[in-house]
């Protein structure tokens, strides 16, 4: 091949002229060479990857106008020797030294995600000033800015996931910190409340119980204290079943855990009598308290 | 599924012994620091009350302080 028939020249330096030093290359080691042809004659290509080639690229660029390596091409990602590489940590000192908050409490994240959620929080409120996300964006969006929140999510679904078929209660002893993403695993509103054993001393012992007022009681059941008011007669939407109306009769002493369980079964009247409308007409009045939820702890 | 999240000694030991004989085979006991350098109390209840050689501890990734065991399995 002459070189007068070459079109481009060296493509591994493109725009540059095809030089006596690529002649000379191709002569010492012309198999590296490689040709190919094109309507304007041939082309010669890769010449690069001799050492004599005056525009060799330096190690770890990729060749070719498209940014992409080539069939076959050999891209170094080793960083180069005159880097030198960061010392590898010991016990101790990294990063334990730095997952150090400003109070000296112990905390997951690193100085380098401090500074991030920083300008990220620089970033949102900037744009929550501008109020181009809408109403409900601004509200919900801050939950999702940290990175340990969204692996908490996916930890906690990953987790209830486990047992939603599985009855019995689910305690979480913590601190109060937050909620959590159970009930969206829980449609059919399981029960997840602990029940006192039936050998369970805290669910025999005896209630002292105060004089009651107009508008309620103390009750003291175990180490638990709660308050026993007076619901006036009424009709109430029950929150959990929108469908169901409860209907109190006037002045009925309904517990926190017994709200709405009574007049449910059985709606009566202010004097006593079962009224035309309740459907247990026959049934007695029963006031079987349910057994109180291991609150206490 | 019991979830404990005190990173300390005396309440996670005393919560474990509560909850442990409401545990049924299978149940998912969870803790929040366990084998954790700046929280080993809630580690040493778990030894003293459980026994850390009766459980198989499984661990998720992104969340390198917390561990969950299904008991009886």
């Amino acid at each position: 091949m002459s070189r007068s028939r070459s079109v481009g020249g060296c493509r591994g330096c493109r725009g540059r002229r095809w030089t006596s030093t690529h002649s000379k290359a191709r002569r010492l080691a012309g198999r590296h060479i490689s040709s190919e042809f094109t309507r304007r004659g041939r082309r010669m290509t890769f010449c690069w990857q001799l050492e004599l080639c005056p525009h060799r690229p330096p190690d770890g660029s990729v060749p070719g106008a498209s940014g992409f390596p080539r069939r076959g091409t050999r891209v170094s990602r080793r960083p180069p020797e005159h880097e030198p590489r960061p010392p590898i940590p010991t016990e101790g000192e990294w990063p334990m030294s730095r997952l150090e908050s400003a109070g000296g409490a112990f905390t997951q994240r690193s100085t380098s995600e401090h500074e991030r959620d920083a300008e990220l929080y620089q970033l949102a409120s900037s744009r929550l000033g501008d109020g181009s996300f809408g109403v409900l964006w601004n509200y919900h969006f801050s939950a999702f800015l940290k990175r340990q929140v969204i692996y908490r999510l996916l930890y906690q679904e990953f987790l209830y996931r486990r047992i939603i078929d599985v009855p019995g209660g689910d305690p979480r002893v913590r601190r109060p910190l937050g909620g959590h993403n159970r009930h969206p695993h829980q449609p059919a509103r399981h029960p997840r409340a602990l029940q006192p054993l039936p050998d369970d001393p805290r669910a025999r012992q005896v209630q002292r119980i105060s004089r009651g007022g107009r508008r309620g009681r103390w009750v003291l059941e175990g180490r638990r204290l709660f308050h026993v008011g007076r619901v006036r007669g009424g009709a109430v939407q029950d929150p959990h079943h929108p469908r169901v109306v409860l209907t109190y009769p006037s002045d009925q002493e309904v517990r926190p855990d017994q709200r709405g369980t009574w007049s449910r079964r059985c709606r009566r009247s202010s004097n006593g009598t079962p009224t035309s409308s309740c459907p247990w007409r026959s049934s007695t009045w029963t006031s079987t308290p349910r057994p109180s939820a291991l609150s206490s702890w | 599924m019991a979830i404990f999240d005190m990173d300390i000694y005396a309440p996670t030991k005393r919560a474990l012994e509560l909850v442990m004989p409401r545990l049924t085979k299978g149940s998912v006991m969870v803790f929040d620091e366990l084998n954790c350098r700046h929280s080993p109390g809630e580690t040493q209840a778990l030894h003293e009350v459980v026994g850390l050689g009766g459980l198989r501890l499984q661990r998720v990734r992104n969340q390198p302080y917390c561990a969950f065991a299904e008991y009886g399995a």
